[in-house]
């Protein structure tokens, strides 16, 4: 066990309702480069908060650097060594970057006014900095950074650990443009030059080869193996089979064999920097995929089109009428609805009743001279929650006790009741389990049968595998539009990542 | 390090002076050097109110019960000298008095979660009922005098330089040492602008809440202290204007040095801006409520300018 | 619901305990002109409360309503002494004030100024400009002619005092509005979260406003009451609502776990009957803040049971 940095033997992490880690192994070799793999709700974000202390486990044994450990709190991981990089790390927005590199830890001294050598702090950050092909002014305030920069300062957090010995990197590309990408890659070379053991998560199938040493894949909580990264041996399609297990041909339904009336479009819309006269067509009876990683403007998309963003040009037109959206009441009265993607903030109303939720953007369904009809109310959710098959199936129920899925649904539900033409779905099955998945892209493919539907994600898969018709953005501009038949997912993807001019 | 009184950080000090160059131009009185510092005198008592208000508001606290806890240690300092205890241990026992009311805000805040704003109203509450049990709801006169105090209080240097304005400014310099210097202050700022990112990075954040109510419970006591030297007796009840003077300060003091933060130095400066104000009304005879208006006005205009100037990023400022 | 009971059952209990003390202590307590008299305090508290509970719901903290209600009175008084009448000085100095509320609203809502600081600016300055009207001093004139004073000592079947109908009404009135009718939901859904009530179409600047505007009115009828009651136009007269009413709304707050029209009612309640009760016992008015302050404190402890015996646990581990 000498040569391992980092040993799981049969941990096990139960949520209510959600069994997150199944008896799950993990093994992670010195100084290697170890990408963890698996679809949303496979485990891996329940791992690595395990091993960063903020999750705890039920049962399981880990050992780090052969030495049999608990886990019991973010401060004990640090003292091990261990650092993560979030996906989008949190930052104080006005401290310069080397005072976030060192915030927490500025000084060792204890006593009432432990004092902050700046001076020091700032020299230490730059060193670590050189050795990295990346230069970041560490004196500019955070949020005159650039994505790759905040990036690179989240690493430095890491690595001015004294002890750091592994290093968690959650979808560090995710935000990230192509090129960026690319300096990341390198300072992961340099990282691991230092004799760091890197935990490396993605989505993206083609980082695996590009960075990894071996990978691994979760599926459903389990470790379903643990392979070299040798392009040689493993086509995309292999991983991809061992991430989705069976599922793969199942999970979305069939689509549609013919085109309706065009119901809905957008000319030339545009949005400040987040997207430039972005044009899409949506019919009856077709779903359109927009896929577009974060940052690259979808979510400003969805935005405008629902009438909280105003659009700096161009033209949203609803049945052949053109419409101006001064607010989301208005795009609901024209008929749009957003299933908006953070469903936390901006879906449900917490502490409320199912049939509260259902019922909220369309009052006036369940109300006589202003007020609420205990009775319509009920009736209009139970069927709802029937056509949805949303669980438990208590009208009355409070929303936050649902799971990620019963709530997404809820949300849709709501959605529903108000009878819209237009329906937008924003990352629709983000923290939803597998089966609720399958519910909601069918309960999608029924309802694009009288609506315009749209599905917009930064899942490539996903899109691709509910969609008629796919629309990739890249940096806020479409750079593809075809039949899903017609492409590629592979071919998508490449668009998405690098807007389809040179191999990934 | 250079100072470049041209930035924004530095309108403040430019409004300062055009205020008082505007009272000096239409009244002698005011322009008078003894009323000059005058003015720094009767800043110095608030000043030393808001210092860890200052501190709170921006780690994203508030606190509203220091005039309250001030009015307490004020009439606890004339019960002890009635009592027959000296001014020695009276300076010393008044203002630790007021440390459990400091304490409790912040375990209703950190253990029971309360949102400050309740907890320091209900503190404020407690404060003023205690008080009042003292003597009955009146004022409580100072049995006898301490020239030392006294000497704090009204002692000028040179006939001329208040005593109290140079501790305080010596405070402040110190304080201002601390906040910038140490991690105390880094905190205390980390809390204020992400409290996510801040607890992610292992910065203990209920220890900080409890270190700044105690400070500001204690200069409350000790503002308490003098307040009971400079009105000869102890009042349970202060009239609100340190309320809405203290809170003025802080917040006309977050549009300077460290914009859209509240800072130590912004907030002495306020309070001399405050004083400069209420001084010039009162000389030149104008009703005192225009100045209650204009403080009003003015603490809703800094908030305006400050999350102005902040459109698009994530507020700050407590809500 | 379960966990709502236990906390509604907990606060009766107390609430009875309180009751029998003063039963017990003094004869006069159980009386119906006592009765009476307490209700006609209660409506004071209660009222200010209930405005205060919307500007709650929407997830937003009034500072300022208490010094709104001095200039509402003030404006009242003054427009009673240059000789109009009590309905229309009513009137008038309400539609004045909601105007001043609407202001909040605005900073608050459209504006997105943070709230607490804001509405303390907003009502210091109100509070200042109520001086205009008298520089101050008391507005006797007119007073007491006028009829004004009806509105504290009028009996409405010649039994139930006015200030308990105008109370009644509004809680009625409330309760409707915000538990019973479809805008009510739309209050709680902002409180709750703004942006997920925006994305289901309310327009959440519009019930932040009405909200602030609510909680002027309220507390400037309640200060009404209060000054016609003691027959004179008091610039300070409201500044002491401004603590009974937060913890009339969060006692509420601490038994339904969010702020509720009879939550709040209870709320006020619980603390005007102490208050009636200490008089009774000739007890001084800071006794009564004090306990109105503890009780405030220990309802919202009492409410976070789960924390208590969680911090309990950890000091014995600890």
């Amino acid at each position: 066990m000498q040569h391992l940095s980092l040993k799981m033997s049969n941990i096990t992490k139960k949520f209510p309702g959600v069994l997150a880690l199944d008896n799950a192994d993990f093994e992670l070799a010195k100084g290697e480069v170890h990408a963890l793999l698996g679809i949303n709700g496979a485990g891996k974000s329940t791992l690595i908060k395990v091993l960063a202390g903020i999750n705890s486990i039920d049962s399981g044994q880990i050992w780090v650097d052969g030495v049999e450990t608990v886990i019991d709190g973010t401060r004990r991981s640090k003292e091990l060594g261990i650092a993560t990089v979030y996906q989008a790390p949190e930052m104080i927005p006005s401290f310069s970057g080397y005072e976030n590199v060192f915030l927490g830890v500025e000084s060792s001294k204890r006593g009432l006014f432990p004092f902050i050598n700046r001076k020091a702090l700032r020299k230490k950050a730059n060193e670590v900095l050189e050795e990295f092909p990346i230069d970041i002014d560490l004196d500019k305030p955070i949020s005159d950074l650039a994505p790759i920069e905040r990036e690179g300062v989240a690493i430095l957090r890491a690595l001015v650990l004294e002890n750091i010995s592994i290093l968690i990197l959650d979808e560090p590309t995710s935000i990230l443009s192509h090129r960026e990408a690319e300096t990341l890659f390198e300072m992961i070379a340099a990282m691991k030059g230092r004799g760091v053991s890197i935990i490396y998560i993605t989505h993206n199938l083609e980082e695996v080869f590009i960075v990894s040493d071996r990978f691994t894949v979760f599926r459903n909580g389990r470790n379903v193996g643990t392979y070299e990264s040798d392009r040689s041996n493993y086509s995309h399609n292999d991983v991809a089979e061992l991430m989705l297990g069976d599922k793969m041909t199942s999970i979305y339904p069939d689509k549609s064999e013919t085109i309706g009336d065009p119901l809905f479009s957008i000319r030339e819309l545009s949005h400040g920097t987040d997207f430039q006269n972005v044009s899409i067509k949506f019919h009856e009876r077709e779903i359109v995929g927009v896929f577009g990683l974060v940052g690259s403007g979808i979510d400003e998309l969805c935005k405008t089109m629902f009438g909280d963003l105003r659009p700096d040009a161009g033209q949203i037109t609803v049945k052949g009428k053109d419409v101006a959206l001064k607010s989301c009441a208005d795009a609901i009265n024209e008929g749009i609805f957003l299933v908006p993607g953070d469903r936390h903030a901006e879906g449900y109303i917490s502490d409320e009743s199912v049939a509260f939720n259902v019922t909220l953007s369309k009052l006036p369904g369940i109300s006589k001279f202003g007020f609420v009809n205990r009775k319509t109310e009920k009736n209009a959710t139970l069927k709802l929650i029937d056509k949805l098959k949303i669980a438990p199936g208590d009208p009355y129920g409070n929303i936050s006790k649902l799971s990620g899925g019963n709530q997404q649904k809820a949300v849709m539900a709501k959605g529903f009741y108000t009878e819209s033409d237009i329906y937008i779905f924003q990352e629709p099955t983000v923290g939803v389990d597998v089966g609720a998945k399958a519910l909601i892209y069918r309960a999608i493919r029924d309802l694009s049968e009288t609506c315009a539907t749209m599905v917009i994600s930064s899942d490539c898969e996903e899109v691709y595998g509910i969609a008629d018709r796919i629309v990739v953005i890249f940096e806020g501009k479409v750079v593809l539009n075809a039949k899903t038949s017609e492409v590629s997912l592979d071919d998508a993807l490449v668009h998405g990542l690098a807007g389809g001019h040179d191999n990934v | 390090m250079r100072i470049n009184l041209f930035k924004r950080d530095n309108v403040l000090v430019w409004a300062l002076l055009v205020l008082v160059l505007f009272f000096s131009f239409i009244s002698p009185d005011f322009r008078r050097l003894d009323n000059l510092f005058e003015i720094l005198r009767s800043c110095s008592l608030i000043a030393l109110m808001i210092l860890g208000v200052t501190w709170l508001v921006a780690s994203g606290e508030i606190d509203v019960s220091f005039p309250n806890i001030a009015a307490f240690a004020s009439i606890v300092t004339a019960y002890c000298i009635k009592i027959g205890i000296p001014w020695g241990a009276t300076v010393v026992i008044a203002p630790i008095s007021a440390i459990p009311l400091g304490l409790l805000s912040a375990f209703l805040i950190n253990t029971f979660r309360f949102p400050a704003l309740i907890a320091t109203i209900a503190v404020a509450s407690v404060a003023t009922s205690l008080a009042s049990m003292v003597n009955g709801g009146q004022p409580l006169y100072l049995a006898h005098s301490s020239d030392v105090v006294e000497y704090f209080v009204y002692g000028k240097i040179g006939g001329l330089v208040p005593v109290l304005f140079l501790l305080v400014l010596a405070l402040f310099f110190f304080a201002k040492w601390i906040q910038d210097n140490t991690t105390v202050g880094q905190h205390l700022y980390a809390l204020g602008e992400n409290r996510k990112a801040s607890l992610e990075a292992g910065i203990n954040e209920k220890r900080i809440i409890l270190s700044i109510f105690v400070l500001s419970a204690l200069l409350a006591g000790i503002s308490g202290v003098l307040l009971a030297a400079s009105f000869s007796s102890g009042q349970p009840r202060i009239g609100g204007s340190f309320f809405i003077d203290g809170l003025t300060a802080v917040f006309l003091g977050s549009l300077m040095v460290k914009f859209g933060k509240p800072n130590v130095m912004g907030s002495l400066i306020g309070a001399i801006i405050i004083a400069t104000l209420s001084n010039g009304i009162t000389i030149l005879g104008i009703p005192f409520y225009v100045g209650t208006i204009t403080k009003g006005l003015l603490m809703a205009f800094c908030v305006g300018i400050t999350m102005l100037n902040r459109k698009n990023k994530a507020p700050q400022l407590p809500t | 619901m379960s966990e709502v009971n236990k906390s509604l059952v907990a606060f009766l209990t107390f609430l009875a305990a309180i009751l029998l003390m003063f039963t017990l202590q003094s004869e006069y307590f159980l009386t119906v002109s006592n009765f009476l008299q307490a209700f006609k305090h209660l409506s004071i508290t209660a009222i200010a409360a209930l405005g205060l509970c919307f500007v709650v719901a929407v997830g937003k903290a009034d500072m300022s309503f208490h010094f709104f209600s001095c200039f509402a009175a003030m404006a009242m008084s003054y427009f009673i002494s240059i000789g109009y009448g009590p309905v229309f000085s009513v009137l008038a100095s309400l539609l004045l004030i909601a105007s001043l509320g609407l202001l909040n609203g605005i900073l608050v809502g459209r504006f997105g100024l943070p709230d607490m600081v804001t509405t303390i600016g907003t009502g210091t300055a109100v509070f200042g400009l109520a001086y205009l009207f008298s520089g101050g001093r008391y507005i006797y004139r007119n007073f007491i002619d006028s009829g004004i004073m009806q509105l504290n000592d009028g009996k409405l079947f010649g039994t139930i005092p006015i200030p308990v109908v105008v109370m009644v009404a509004l809680y009625f009135l409330s309760w409707l509005l915000l538990h019973k009718s479809k805008y009510g939901r739309n209050f709680y859904a902002v409180g709750n979260k703004p942006l997920a009530a925006r994305f289901s179409g309310i327009k959440v600047a519009r019930y932040l406003a009405i909200a602030f505007v609510i909680s002027a009115l309220f507390a400037s009828i309640a200060n009404m009451v209060q000054v016609s009651a003691q027959g004179k136009g008091e610039i300070r007269a409201g500044v002491t609502l401004l603590m009974p009413a937060w913890a009339a709304v969060f006692v509420g707050i601490s038994i339904f776990k969010k702020p509720t029209v009879y939550g709040t009612f209870i709320g006020a309640f619980m603390i005007s009957i102490m208050q009636n009760g200490f008089t009774l016992l000739s007890v001084p008015f800071y006794y009564m803040d004090f306990v109105v302050a503890l009780s405030l404190i220990g309802s919202i402890i009492l409410a976070n049971f789960d924390v208590i015996t969680t911090w309990i646990n950890k000091k014995r581990r600890g």
